[in-house]
């Protein structure tokens, strides 16, 4: 029985409201999970051992390569400064960008696992290297602050930048012999020319998805003061960043599937009428059609030794519908691409996809992909740029022409931004008509555009 | 005893308002710093400017602060190769990178602050080739609901040409104002007068340690 003001009715509300309340508090646990990784980066790129190594549990643990394991925030602050001087010495350069974040909240909001990666600029004695590869980490909530339990850095790649990665790759330092780790490195493996495949925290977003719906019971219409419009109100807005939050892993997800050749994970993000378009391919219709056109078109499945295709998505804007049933998102991905037997190149890429809901899980729908540039490492994007592909440049054909001809870096192309000017609130004007060309980009007159 | 409940729900459900609030805040900023990027990478100058407040501030390395938004807009145009747009000429690469956003919004919910990492990619095919690094400072402001950009603060740490790397840069000797700024001061001083890579600078941080909540420096 329910009417208005019975115990059974605020029963309800209290317990709507405390489900509001826990998924609240998780998604402000993903925005300080988020900022505790990122000013740990922020540290090290500048040698502020002390300050990162504050950022772990007093139990924390840090491992980074086959570096082996060192305990407590101490420790870590004596390994980190293994790299240089507190706050570095002039000429050394420490970058770690941190970004594509996969993160994961636990269901009681104590603890979290992440997925990131760091693209790492390097100078040390005079030799410049870059270097990337992925984090799995782990986070405690104590009292309300997030810490890093463990930080677990697997090497991908480091190259001695004036030859590229394939060409010139460094190995990892093996267990310091000044510091010794506190505990061996927990997997032993190689990096570039090596491969290794660390394991993901989380499984496929798509395929492995458990929607997390709680039951809860029946708000009644009729609850005083308007409480269960505001709750359903409430609930509508925090779903929505949840949908953005989800889109988010689903595209990070990609690329991490991608870096590693698991056409399978990657096909199963797609459904049957979603496409597939990158670069001047034209367009493949279908999870199956993305399924050939990776293994067909890209190699075999799994990671290859002497390969690299790191895709890494960067820089998204998604923009989720006002009925939560569909999404959009802009973003880049910056390739290091190559192998032994194939051109080693950076590439500079851009999406504009779409995204569906479907039976509660976000699912990829549309991926368009134009590129901007790619280049040959040893030449650089000043001096060679590799033309936009089209449909008959590689195996397998598609099933749809190109829905955009362009053409790549040094000429110019603009996808259409999905999402108007986020203070104007209209849509950008189409290019102008010198863009791309060599003619004098003269300002036009307002109302021209 | 009902009475007691309800009006104790409707204080949750207040205090869970403002929170939801604020998570949509963190997520608006970030769009924001993000399409500020892609409408860079394409030569958008004027989508990119009229995400700034109308009194907002622009500073980048040594060369001064510039104030208003009409003022920002000329000068990125001075430093982006003087062309209107939207749209680039043949041959130029203007990629910039908007990367590790550390967000923090005021507790009144007006006003936050931003720290970003940039990576750029320069270029005019046949000539050159560069990689950038900074970190901005930024300030956002709400107006009317709508997250602005209040000021821009990029710390530039490098532009290092695409042979060699970062390994072939000089310390900076005197003046490394951009040349491209020379007929257009600034309305106000540099805040802070420092020397990019291969010195080291540690762009000063908006936010506290996360853990132990103290300033770093």
């Amino acid at each position: 029985m329910m009417s208005i003001g019975t115990i059974d009715t605020l029963d309800a509300l209290e317990t709507h409201v405390a489900d509001l309340e826990l998924r609240i508090a998780r998604q402000a646990s993903h925005e300080a999970v988020e900022r505790l990784q990122r000013a740990y980066a922020y540290y090290v790129d500048k040698g502020l051992w002390g300050a990162a190594a504050d950022l772990f549990a007093e139990d924390g643990t840090w491992e980074w390569g086959q570096s082996g394991v060192y305990h407590g925030p101490a420790r870590i602050c004596a390994a980190l400064a293994l790299r240089g001087p507190e706050r570095l010495a002039t000429g050394e350069l420490n970058n770690h960008y941190t970004c594509q974040p996969i993160i994961t909240i636990a269901p009681d909001n104590m603890s979290a696992k992440a997925r990131w990666r760091s693209d790492m600029q390097v100078c040390k004695d005079g030799a410049a290297s870059w270097g990337e590869g992925t984090y799995e980490n782990v986070y405690v909530n104590q009292d309300g602050v997030w810490k890093i339990a463990s930080l677990h850095f697997y090497v991908t790649v480091l190259w001695d930048y004036d030859e590229g990665w394939v060409f010139g790759n460094l190995p990892m330092d093996g267990p310091s012999e000044t510091l010794p780790p506190d505990a061996p490195p927990t997997e032993v493996y190689g990096s570039l020319p090596d491969v290794y495949l660390p394991a993901y925290h989380y499984p496929n977003p798509v395929t492995g998805a458990q929607p997390e719906t709680a039951v809860l019971p029946e708000l009644s219409a009729d609850a005083p003061d308007q409480l269960a419009q505001r709750i359903e109100a409430l609930a509508t807005r925090i779903t929505r960043v949840e949908d953005q939050r989800a889109c988010e892993k689903l595209q990070r997800s990609y690329g991490f599937y991608v870096d590693k050749g698991m056409w399978n994970d990657v096909s199963d993000l797609f459904v049957d009428d979603s496409t597939l378009e990158i670069g001047g391919r034209g367009v493949f219709l279908g999870k199956k059609r993305v399924l050939e056109y990776m293994g067909i078109g890209l190699g075999p499945t799994g990671p290859q030794r002497e390969q690299i295709i790191n895709h890494q998505q960067f820089q998204g804007v998604v923009t989720v519908s006002d009925d939560g049933k569909t999404a959009r998102g802009r973003w880049r991905a910056f390739v290091i691409g190559g192998s032994s037997w194939a051109p080693v190149n950076w590439g500079d890429c851009l999406y504009e996809n779409h995204y569906k809901k479907v039976d509660g899980v976000w699912v990829m729908d549309k991926l368009h992909a134009p590129f901007t540039m790619y280049t040959l490492y040893k030449e650089g994007w000043h001096k060679t740029t590799t033309p936009n592909t089209r449909p008959e440049s590689f195996p397998p054909p598609p099933d749809l022409a190109p829905t955009v001809v362009y053409l790549t870096y040094p000429n110019y192309y603009c996808e259409p931004f999905h999402y108007p000017n986020p203070v104007t609130g209209k849509i950008a004007p189409p290019p102008h008509p010198a863009a791309g060309g060599v003619a004098p980009m003269r300002a036009m007159p307002p109302g021209d555009a | 005893m009902s009475a007691d409940r309800i009006a104790a729900l409707k204080a949750r459900l207040t205090h869970m308002e403002n929170e939801a609030l604020r998570r949509e805040d963190y997520l608006a900023i970030i769009k924001l710093q993000r399409a500020y990027g892609f409408y860079m990478d394409k030569g958008y100058w004027r989508e990119a400017t009229d995400l700034f407040c109308e009194d907002a501030s622009y500073e980048q390395g040594v060369d001064g602060v510039y104030v208003g938004r009409e003022r920002i807009h000329e000068m990125i145009v001075k430093l982006t190769g003087g062309n209107s747009g939207p749209g680039l000429p043949f041959g130029q690469l203007h990629e910039r990178f908007q990367l590790q956003p550390v967000i923090t919004i005021a507790d009144d919910g007006n006003t936050a602050q931003g720290r970003w990492h940039e990576l750029s990619m320069f270029g005019q095919y046949g000539e050159s080739a560069e990689w950038g690094d900074g970190v901005y400072e930024n300030r956002y402001r709400k107006e009317d609901g709508v997250w602005k950009i209040a000021s821009m603060r990029l710390y530039i740490n490098f532009v290092a040409p695409y042979e060699g790397g970062w390994a072939t840069l000089k310390s900076v000797e005197g003046d490394w104002r951009s040349p491209a700024l020379a007929d257009f001061p600034p309305d106000r001083p540099p805040t802070d007068v420092y020397r990019p890579y291969p010195d080291v600078h540690v762009p000063p941080f908006h936010f506290t340690h996360p853990v132990t909540g103290k300033a770093v420096a």
